[in-house]
């Protein structure tokens, strides 16, 4: 583990990602459209970036089917052609870049619908692999500062539901998070809880929000995300911290209190059957009756058998 | 014949199995010698004694029976002198004497330890374990004495009869000592039993654990200490020092210094008695050279000197080597050493001790404290058994000697794979409720990105107008932060918001009422309605008096104080509330029979 001590000379490094699913923006009862939300992102950034002189900033895109770096922009064109916007001498300049590159690079990717219809799960973001491209360039800094004083962190902006197929991605991203000690932070802008996302937090360390309001959302990230890792030492910071562990069947998905364990690959069912469903094994004997109605008296094992495999020697596939 | 320091108290010549021999009675066992024998065949020491048999006065042979413990075998000893007689009535006076001074130590209250002391035993191998002693030196007869209260087999009759009445008493002492220990208990057991809620059988009855744990920590016989002892002694009132000798001390000391052992042995009871012995010890110049480095002051005390100089003779020089007998005499590789002298590596001298001139001087210390931690360990739990001749011919004893099993190969054992089919709804329903995509059906995902895009490009984001931030934004942030605040925060509890004396009977107030809760609970079969209405009884008291009383105290010091015993004692309340509703709603024939 690393050492996690902070104090007043380090330099933040912020990486953020922020959902761009059209299916989501665009839904008709999205609260807020994209550009109002990238408003009080850019602010967000921003103020990030005045905290400290030395402070650094990433933000990656997570769209249907493709994961991008927004800032800093990946391949720089030729310098000085394609002039991305006048310069503003009424603008500090370091802001500036940043909201140029993060507009452009948005308008970029919803220009071009490939990757979104090619994906075949409609619908979801690629949230894992954003947060691998971010933990990947926060490492790559890392190694390549000299003095030691960066501390990472991670932002994530979203709306969508979680995918299930990422499932085991996305909880390889936020092992290695905890491993390195970068907290991850999310913030869900409206919408239902992520409860991938909530485990995230809950895990790394960092803040999970669901504001109320989607409007007050630049609120919420200046009071909530702003302060950095040294300040959070101090601080009584906003967050939800009651994370949903609760398991669901695996027949129809609905949340269980009490319910049947296979022995062996660990499935969870809400009612018994003898045969399991994911890794084939046979149950040959008699179960206990419905639980709920059993609780609280006594009952001993009527026929206490061991499970038999169906195939006991060779591995199939 | 004797062994150091046994002399023999009486004799008598016995027949034992057909064979003429003498009967000997010396201080530390019972040996018969067949005539022109020079060892005793038969010995038993006192310990072993388990009972003795006479014939009857009236018969016309003599004997003498003594049974030992293990093995359970029985002597049977004629006498044929011609003062058969007198001869057997003294023997069997001396062994009833053992036989007593054994069943006193062994029986009488499990609760009080004193009794437990093992003699100082011999530091001989071989020493069995603590309880039995074996070869005693001269057993420090007087404290044992002092305990004896009737003498004589009469007086050993009444305490058996007392072991077995003495289960209650035993019962009585463990709640006694547990009151004494454990003060929450004891406020709970004065306010319940003495407040005649609950009567002192059913207090102890839902404590039977603790009971039982606390017969089984006393019965529990604490071995010998393994400590450095270091004497010191008492100064009392008067000016005089006073040493404390009890047997353990004896014990330990014997221990430490063997040559006091050897001392103690020869001397002890026979040439001088114990005071005695003891008085020049801690006169002489040997136990004042362990205190204090110099000990030049002291008068010469000829056993006292002799026991110093063995004893700086053992620790000056090192020990022999040590004869490793368990080990296996066919793979032992020092009994073919001669055979490879001649090897080309020069023996190990890396780790030897004491050649600085550091540990030149410690070396002496050192032999003296490992010599002692074997003694305690031997007495404990006894030197490893040197194997029999048999036994290290045999092969699988080599095989056990030379095969490490962490050496061996590892056999793999045979594993079930596990077999998943469709892995991916295995995994993704580990995330809770899933909900599907969101895409309303009927539309193009195609048209949504193009009415994303334009809407993306029609309005720019500009950053140099005001935020309009919902106002109750900020409140709920707050609002959120306070809850986070307060859940860090650790709990206020009421030892803090309400006077020592209150809390202290806010406490035993709640104690006692969950105590009859849980009596209440419990007895509400149909077996035990008395108990039961006893308990409702006790309850509607509690509420009523004890908790009023507390809550007009309470108030009495402010509101703040109020709220905080109303804090204290709702959980309680409800429970009583509960358990009360519960005993209306039962039906009530059964209370009506027993009017």
């Amino acid at each position: 583990m690393k050492d996690i001590s902070t104090s007043e000379d380090d330099s933040n490094l912020l990486v953020m990602v922020i959902d761009t699913n059209p299916f989501e923006w665009e839904h008709p009862s999205a609260p807020l459209k994209l550009n109002e939300a990238l408003q009080h992102i850019l602010a967000f950034m921003n103020a990030h970036l005045a905290g400290r002189h030395d402070n650094k900033l990433a933000v990656i895109a997570s769209h249907v089917g493709v994961s991008k770096f927004l800032y800093p922009t990946p391949n720089e064109p030729i310098p000085g052609g394609k002039a991305l916007t006048k310069k503003d001498a009424n603008a500090y300049q370091n802001f500036k870049v940043v909201d140029d590159a993060v507009l452009e690079g948005i308008k970029r990717l919803l220009a071009d619908p490939k990757p979104t219809l090619e994906e075949k799960d409609l619908g979801s973001s690629k949230i894992a692999a954003s947060l691998s491209l971010g933990l990947c360039y926060i490492n790559q800094t890392l190694k390549l500062d000299a003095l030691g004083h960066i501390k990472p962190r991670m932002l994530v902006l979203t709306v969508s539901p979680d995918s299930s197929s990422d499932y085991i991605p996305i909880m390889n991203c936020i092992f290695s998070a905890q491993k390195a000690n970068i907290p991850i932070d999310v913030c869900k802008i409206w919408g239902e809880d992520a409860v991938f996302l909530q485990q995230a937090a809950h895990i790394t360390e960092g803040i999970y929000m669901r504001p109320n309001d989607p409007r007050g959302l630049l609120q919420v990230l200046m009071f909530s995300f702003l302060p950095d890792m040294f300040a959070r030492n101090y601080l009584y910071l906003p967050g939800q911290d009651q994370v949903d562990f609760r398991a669901a069947c695996f027949c129809h998905k609905k949340i269980v209190d009490i319910g049947f364990v296979c022995s062996v690959c660990l499935s969870i069912f809400c009612s018994f059957s003898p045969v399991c469903s994911t890794c084939r094994t046979k149950f040959a004997f008699q179960p206990l009756l419905n639980p709920a109605r059993r609780l609280g008296a006594k009952s001993g094992a009527s026929n206490p058998g061991s499970p038999r495999p169906s195939t006991p020697t060779t591995p199939s596939q | 014949m004797w062994e150091a320091g046994e002399t023999v108290t009486a004799q008598g010549v016995a027949v034992y199995r057909k064979r003429p021999g003498i009967l000997y009675f010396t201080n530390r066992r019972m040996a018969w010698v067949p005539d022109g024998g020079l060892a005793p065949t038969v010995s038993v020491k006192h310990d072993e004694i388990r009972v003795q048999l006479v014939s009857a006065g009236t018969a016309t042979k003599v004997t003498l029976r003594i049974a030992e413990f293990k093995p359970e075998v029985a002597h049977t000893f004629q006498f044929t002198s011609s003062n058969a007689m007198q001869e057997r009535e003294v023997i069997k006076g001396l062994v009833s004497v053992i036989i007593h001074d054994r069943l006193l130590r062994a029986s009488g209250g499990g609760a009080s330890s004193a009794n437990g002391t093992p003699g100082p035993s011999g530091g001989s191998p071989g020493a069995s374990s603590v309880m039995s002693d074996v070869s005693t030196p001269g057993t420090p007869k007087t404290p044992l004495q002092a305990r004896m209260g009737g003498p004589g087999p009469a007086g050993f009759a009444r305490r058996g009869l007392n072991g077995a009445a003495g289960g209650v008493d035993v019962e009585m002492q463990t709640r006694r000592a547990l009151l004494a220990q454990n003060r929450e208990l004891s406020l709970l057991h004065t306010e319940l039993v003495v407040g005649k809620h609950i009567s002192e059988n059913e207090f102890w009855e839902t404590r039977k654990s603790l009971l039982r744990n606390k017969a089984a920590i006393d019965q529990q016989q604490k071995g010998q200490s393994s400590a450095w002892l270091d004497l010191k002694p008492q100064t009392g009132e008067s000016n005089d020092v006073k040493y404390v000798m009890t047997p353990q001390v004896i014990h330990s000391v014997c221990q430490q210094y063997p040559s006091i052992k050897r001392a103690y042995d020869q001397f002890v009871p026979d040439k001088l008695s114990e005071g005695e012995f003891w008085k020049r010890y801690f006169q002489s110049r040997f136990f004042h050279r362990s205190r204090s480095g110099r000990g030049a002051n002291e008068p010469d005390d000829e056993i006292f000197d002799k026991a110093l100089e063995e004893d700086e003779e053992e620790t000056k020089s090192a020990p022999k080597r040590i004869k490793l007998d368990h080990i296996n005499r066919l793979v032992d590789l020092s009994t073919t050493e001669e055979d490879h002298l001649e090897s080309y590596l020069t023996p190990d001298g890396t780790m030897n001790a004491g050649k600085t001139k550091e540990s030149k001087e410690a070396m002496p210390l050192i032999r003296r404290f490992n010599r002692y931690a074997q003694r305690v360990l031997n007495s404990t739990i006894g030197p490893k058994r040197p194997s029999t001749g048999p036994e290290s011919l045999d092969m699988d004893g080599v095989e056990r000697a030379i095969v490490m099993e962490d050496l061996q190969e590892q056999k793999e054992s045979s594993k079930i794979v596990l077999n998943i089919q469709d892995t991916r709804r295995y995994f993704e329903s580990q995330g809770g409720d899933m909900k599907s995509s969101k895409i309303p059906d009927g539309v193009n995902p195609a048209d949504i990105l193009k009415d994303f895009y334009r809407d993306y490009t029609s309005h720019e984001v500009v950053l140099n107008k005001p935020f309009t931030i919902p106002e109750n934004t900020f409140d709920t942030l707050m609002r959120n932060v306070k809850s986070n605040r307060a859940k860090l925060l650790p709990p206020k509890d009421g030892s803090q918001l309400l006077p020592a004396h209150l809390y202290q009977e806010a406490l035993s107030c709640h104690a006692a009422g969950n105590e009859i809760l849980r009596h209440f609970w419990a007895s509400t079969s149909m077996d035990k309605v008395a108990k039961h209405v006893r308990m409702i009884e006790s309850l509607k008291k509690i509420r009523d008096e004890n908790v009023k009383s507390l809550m007009i105290q309470a108030s009495s010091l402010g509101t703040d104080c109020l709220d905080a015993m109303k804090m204290m004692l709702k959980p309680m309340l409800n429970g009583i509330q509960k358990a009360l509703k519960h005993a209306d709603s039962r039906p009530k024939p059964l209370v009506r029979k027993l009017v």
